[in-house]
Parts: structure tokens; sequence; C-alpha cells
């Protein structure tokens, strides 16, 4: 689920190099941290959240198939 | 293929393909979710320059989700992956298994039916809500029925088609 993120999350920002994905354990919850440069915030979030949340729905589809929970944070 | 100058110009077609075709599969094997991507041209509806991405393979409800959501997703972001690419906006389409080929037959013959029991009972019917792309087919299946009139009501994602009969 990390290299999902990761991949989209480079393809659509103008810094990829400064993009990581950490993941987290917080009980059965897998925790992904996506982080960016401070300028790519907007891109990876969208008007409104569009982008944030296209990229939490395919990650919950993903979560469902393996049959965990995972959420996606923004930092 | 409705395109936006922003920066440049659009690379040729075959290209503009090649890369949404890469990006959308790259998508789905990340997801661990087998499927074969194939583009696919002058289907019902479309236009030639219209650039129509296929996933076929097993299983792939989940790959739509309610109401197309994901699919919608999936659409959303292999736009936003191949236009920043080429800092030019892009419109790809996405069908999963069909779906959408299927969803506007069905909202065609949903639009006549509803249309035929409006005109019996000369009252208005609202449909449930749906997504711009999908008000759009049925309007333009009833736009030439001269004893109905249709318009949309109701924000975001609320918004929902009425149909009503037409005063003559």
């Amino acid at each position: 689920m990390k290299e999902l993120i990761e991949y989209i999350a480079k393809a659509i920002v103008d810094n990829p190099d400064d993009v990581t994905v950490s993941e987290e354990l917080e009980g059965d919850l897998l925790v992904l941290k996506l982080h960016v440069a401070p300028e790519d915030m907007g891109k990876v979030i969208g008007k409104q959240g569009r982008i944030a949340e296209a990229m939490r729905t395919l990650l919950r589809v993903v979560a469902i198939r393996r049959r965990t929970r995972a959420m996606l944070q923004i930092v | 293929m409705r395109v936006t100058l922003l920066e440049k110009a659009l690379p040729p077609q075959e290209e503009l393909v090649s890369t949404a075709t890469q990006a959308l599969s790259q998508l789905l094997s990340l997801m661990g979710i087998p499927g074969q991507v194939r583009p696919a041209y002058g289907g019902e509806g479309t236009t030639p320059e219209e650039i129509v991405l296929e996933v076929w393979g097993p299983s792939l409800g989940s790959l739509i989700g309610r109401r197309g959501q994901t699919l919608a997703s999936l659409q959303y972001l292999v736009n936003l992956i191949v236009s920043r690419r080429y800092k030019a906006k892009t419109t790809v389409s996405v069908d999963v298994a069909g779906y959408r080929r299927r969803r506007q037959q069905a909202l065609r013959s949903l639009a006549l039916r509803v249309a035929e029991r409006v005109k019996e009972t000369g009252h208005s019917i609202t449909l449930e809500p749906m997504s711009a792309v999908e008000r759009r087919q049925v309007h333009l299946t009833l736009r030439d029925d001269p004893l109905v009139a249709t318009f949309s009501i109701g924000e975001g994602k609320g918004r929902k088609v009425v149909i009503s009969p037409r005063k003559r």
C-alpha cells in the first residue's frame, strides 16, 4: 500500500524526490504517513481534498481485499 | 478529446494512450489487482479522438465500487498523473468490465421508463443522486421528447435529475 501511495504522489508533485511514505501499525490499523515538500501539499490534497479522497478510496479497496484496515495521513 | 492548453500542447494521441495505459496498469499492479488494460475506440457515444481505457480481468467488482465510486477515483487519478506529466489537461475515460457502457444503457432505459410514467400521471419524478456524466445521459435521452422536460436540483453529490411533464 505504501508503494501505491508513493507512486501516485511522485507522479503528481513538482518535487518527487521529496516524497516519502512511512508505515506504522497501530493495533490492526495500518497508518500511512505521506510527506511531501511544503509547496506540494496542495498537489496531493487537491481542491476540497479531492485528490486525497481519491487516494484514500483506492487504499480502502486494497485494505478490504487484504482484510485489514488502512488510513492515509498527509503530514 | 477535449483539451485545455495550459503550458504546452499535448503529444500525439498514441503517446497519450500509451502513457495513460502505463499509469493505469501501474495503479492496478500496485493495488494487487490482476487486470489487463486495453485502449478502446469508437464505442457508442464517443468521438474517435476520445481515449477510453478498458480494464478486463477476474473479480473487478471492488474496482468499480458503490455507484462506481472507485472507478471514478481511478479515472480521476489516471488523468491527474497523465496531465501533470504533459502539463496539459487530459480527458481519459476508464471503464471496468464494461460497467460504464452497461450503466449508460441502464440510465437510458430508466429515463425512458420514468418519462412514460410522468406522462401517464402528469406528476414530476425525481431520480436518485447521480454524477454529472450520468445526469447528462438522462438529459440527452429525453432531450427530443416534447412531452417532458428535465432539469437538475440539489448541490454537489446530492444533485439529481427531475423529469416533469411539459405543458403544451
